[in-house]
């Protein structure tokens, strides 16, 4: 049954798969832009900036690149882009790579379509009230959906959260597409499959049930296979790899993540995310494979304490054949067992790199009461988050 | 999960759904920095006592400049400027559309007019003539099937130069889609049908014409699981507010899936019959509806029989096996417009020789046939159909829709390469 109330909005245009660069030039021109800057890191830069040059080498705009963004880069940063971009007159922002790229090109936006004193009063949840410059953003393989969320985190102090600071293109193209690290793949596929999964399973928004279906289904069809084949690649020195097969199944997972981040401005966090979070503080964990270390528990948890009918999260796990032909009572334990083989088997792939629990990832057990006082909530008190905690420790899974 | 080499997806509309949402319009107003706003909206609406339920959950917390129910059936320039005059003349900043498809279209013709302070809309007709964000506009849909609340188009006539216009922007998508199941709840019951129909017939052609891809699909199946479920039981008991809703929002998601996906040959047919004969459009889609499906079997059989599983659920889905899925799922549309024709008392018609005026005249008689099939060559949708239609295809298939039999696809088996053929 449908929610008494429900609601849901994407501001962003996603255009995916062969050749998506290509049409950037004439989707700038539609929203007004002719003079973008792109904000990059060396690392992008040097990979990718020929590609989209080419791109645009039919249309009439000029590009100017920056590509100076580091890991801690901050206001001073913004405040040298400001500078560059008022004195050339750019009309527009381009964010190429992930995380902090578009953090700062989020922040600059907001500089560069106010005045740049505001920016401490526009800090925090919905203070920016109209439509900022055009911003695109054009996803790496890393990108975990953050970067097309309208947050933006300038350092522990300033963050801002505002629907205006979301893309209005996300344009995923192949050709940026390409190899990373597994175990960096695998932490940005599990944030995504956490957040669809936690939404999907939290009442019948039909709105948005379309994006968390697609994200579950490709983190779970294509996950397996790139990292597989990033192993394979490694051994065989190959730089570029744009055989159909492989990028079609890579495209697959970047939509999942920018898929996550409209998902993610839509819904207050679900409990594995936040724990994902909070457990990736206290230990060598990346935040992304935390939650997908809990996703399992906390789900179970869902299905037996809270009543909801789960049965339907089989399928966009496993798809429409197979949903259909598995019987119902046991749709959701095949389900979760699902998310767990694959867990199992990055163990294994990744030789113990990427853990299944959270003794694995190296947690210290006397750690957990303290995690699930920090993320204890009205929905999740304290001894229910320890008790997912414990669960997702050992990896024993909870019965009903 | 088909996925297309190359896909495009967007729908920057806020769609704000449920039973008492009506009344959080202001607040998303003030949010766009308006004090000030207009309802444009049409006597059906009016007399049905709607526009009174959109000003008591509004008129508290925001200043109503004006309330038009002046928008003909046909969205008019005359009408478009007028009200623009009023617009201006009132100091509003935003509007309000209460209605259906042609109150839309009128609001998107007066919202480019106070946007960019012209009073020449030929100017911004075609693709890529609008530049920038105009005015808010809040859309209110009144019916559960057009989807116009969240398409990006708008058709103006100018009488006076005899044309109609189009026009094609992503600034034409309102900002706020408003689904409030008191809307809908006094919709007559064969008008409820019919509207639940077309949406359900954009979801079953984007689910099976050709710029299918991801998004579009999922919207597609949740869409046509959401009327099947729902759409009977509101026939029989219209108040049913759930049901409502339910059908409110599956028009929606349909409405996104094909804006962003294109519909095929049921819509070719179908406006087609609405041009010639002034059949309602809804109508002509819940009879053509299977024997498009049908006519396209053999390139997209596969995807035909997907959509078994949200017409007819998981049980019988997983018992039918693959090859039979198409034909058992265009029995369930058949069986679907059967049921809905008894209980609306043969006022949800299954052919179209029983479609009839309210005064009981055949309404497309067998002799138009052939300019209805004259008028489709001419129509911008038949490009996305997956298998080539001529004139003499389109006759033999409105004969089959004319009497009401099942499409004999042995007719076409010599013409069409059949390469699919015996995998279904
Ligand atoms: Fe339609």
């Amino acid at each position: 049954m449908l929610p008494e109330s429900f609601n849901f909005m994407c501001p962003s245009k996603t255009g995916s798969g062969f050749r998506a660069l290509d049409q950037l030039p004439s989707d700038l021109v539609a929203i007004n832009a002719s003079h973008p800057l792109i904000i990059t890191d060396k690392y992008c830069s040097g990979k990718y900036t020929k590609t989209i040059e080419n791109a645009f080498k039919c249309s009439e705009m000029t590009l100017g690149i920056y590509n100076g963004i580091k890991s801690n880069s901050g206001i001073e940063t913004v405040s040298e882009l400001a500078k560059i971009y008022n004195n050339n007159g750019f009309d527009s922002i381009i964010a190429l790579g992930h995380g902090r790229i578009a953090d700062i090109a989020k922040i600059l936006n907001i500089v560069v379509s106010g005045k740049p004193d505001d920016l401490k009063e526009l800090a925090g949840v919905d203070k920016i009230t109209s439509p900022l410059k055009p911003f695109v953003y054009i996803p790496v393989l890393n990108s975990d959906g953050r970067e097309a969320t309208g947050d933006a985190y300038l350092d522990d102090e300033i963050s801002f959260s505002s629907n205006f600071l979301m893309p209005n293109i996300v344009c995923i193209d192949p050709r940026i597409i390409t190899e990373e690290s597994p175990y960096k793949v695998i932490n940005s596929a599990f944030r995504a499959l956490t957040i669809a999964s936690e939404s999907y399973t939290e009442g019948d928004n039909p709105l948005s049930g379309a994006y968390e279906h697609i994200a579950i289904e490709f983190v779970m069809t294509n996950l397996k296979n790139v990292v597989e084949n990033s192993y394979k690649e490694k051994k065989r020195f190959s730089k570029l790899n744009l055989d159909t097969t492989e990028s079609k199944e890579r495209i697959c997972l970047v939509n999942a993540s920018i898929m996550s981040g409209y998902i993610y401005s839509n819904k207050p966090q679900g409990i594995s995310e936040k724990l994902g979070y909070a457990i990736s503080k206290k230990c060598r964990v990346e935040p992304g494979i935390a939650m997908g270390i809990v996703l399992p528990y906390s789900l179970e948890y869902k299905a037996n304490r809270k009543n909801y009918d789960l049965e339907k999260f089989m399928l966009p796990i496993a798809g429409l054949d197979i949903y259909c032909s598995t019987p119902a009572g046991q749709r959701f334990d095949s389900a979760i067992g699902q998310i767990r083989y694959l867990q199992n088997e990055f163990y294994s792939i990744t030789s113990t790199e990427v853990p299944r629990t959270l003794e694995d990832a190296g947690l210290d057990e006397s750690m957990l009461s303290e995690i699930a006082k920090e993320v204890a909530c009205d929905d999740y008190h304290e001894a229910t988050c320890f008790f997912i905690l414990e669960h997702a420790f050992y990896g024993k899974p909870v019965l009903p | 999960m088909h996925l297309p080499e190359y896909y495009e997806f967007c729908c920057t509309v806020k769609t704000v759904a449920g039973h008492d949402v009506l009344e959080s319009i202001p607040e998303l107003l003030s949010k766009m920095n308006s004090k000030k706003t207009m309802i444009i909206t049409d006597k059906g609406v009016e007399l049905a006592g709607l526009v009174k339920i959109v000003t008591d959950a509004i008129s508290e917390n925001i200043e109503i400049g004006a309330i038009e129910s002046d928008v003909p059936p046909d969205s008019d320039v005359r009408v478009v400027n007028n009200l623009s005059k009023i617009y201006v003349k009132n100091g509003c900043d935003s509007i309000i559309a209460v209605g259906g498809g042609s109150v839309l279209d009128t609001a998107k013709g007066v919202n480019i007019i106070v946007s960019e302070n012209s009073d020449d809309l030929m100017k911004f007709t075609g693709a890529g003539a609008l530049k920038r964000k105009l005015r808010p506009l809040v859309a209110v849909p009144t019916t559960s099937g057009t989807g116009s609340e969240v398409t990006s188009v708008a058709v103006i006539a100018d009488p006076e130069r005899n044309k109609k216009m189009a026009f094609s922007s992503l600034y034409l998508l309102p900002d706020i889609a408003v689904l409030d199941s008191r809307m809908t709840l006094t919709l007559p019951d064969f008008l409820t049908s019919q509207t639940a129909m077309d949406a359900l017939t954009h979801a079953a052609e984007a689910y099976t014409c050709l710029s299918k891809n991801p998004v579009s699909d999922i919207h597609a199946i949740n869409a046509i699981k959401l009327i099947t479920e729902n759409l009977l039981n509101v026939i029989k008991n219209p108040t049913d507010k759930e049901g409502r809703l339910a059908l409110a929002t599956a028009a929606n998601i349909a409405g996104m899936s094909f804006s962003n996906s294109m519909v095929g040959m049921v819509h070719t047919l179908g406006h087609s019959i609405g041009a010639v004969c002034h059949v309602p459009h809804g109508t002509c889609m819940s009879i053509l509806l299977p024997y498009g499906l049908e006519y396209n079997m053999h390139k997209t059989g596969e995807y035909t029989g997907e959509l078994l599983y949200p017409l007819a659920g998981d049980k019988v889905y997983s018992k039918t096996p693959k090859s039979k899925r198409p034909e058992k799922a265009i029995e369930y549309i058949r069986d679907l417009n059967q049921k809905l024709c008894d209980a609306t008392d043969g006022r949800h018609p299954v052919c179209l020789k029983d479609v009839l005026d309210r005064d009981g005249n055949m309404m497309v008689p067998e002799d138009k046939l052939p300019e209805i099939a004259k008028t489709a060559l001419g129509d911008g949708s038949i490009f996305y159909n997956p298998e080539e239609l001529d004139f003499d295809d389109i006759l033999k298939v409105l004969k089959f829709a004319w009497s009401g039999e099942k499409l004999d696809r042995s007719l076409w088996i010599h013409k069409n390469s059949f390469k699919n053929q015996e995998s279904l």
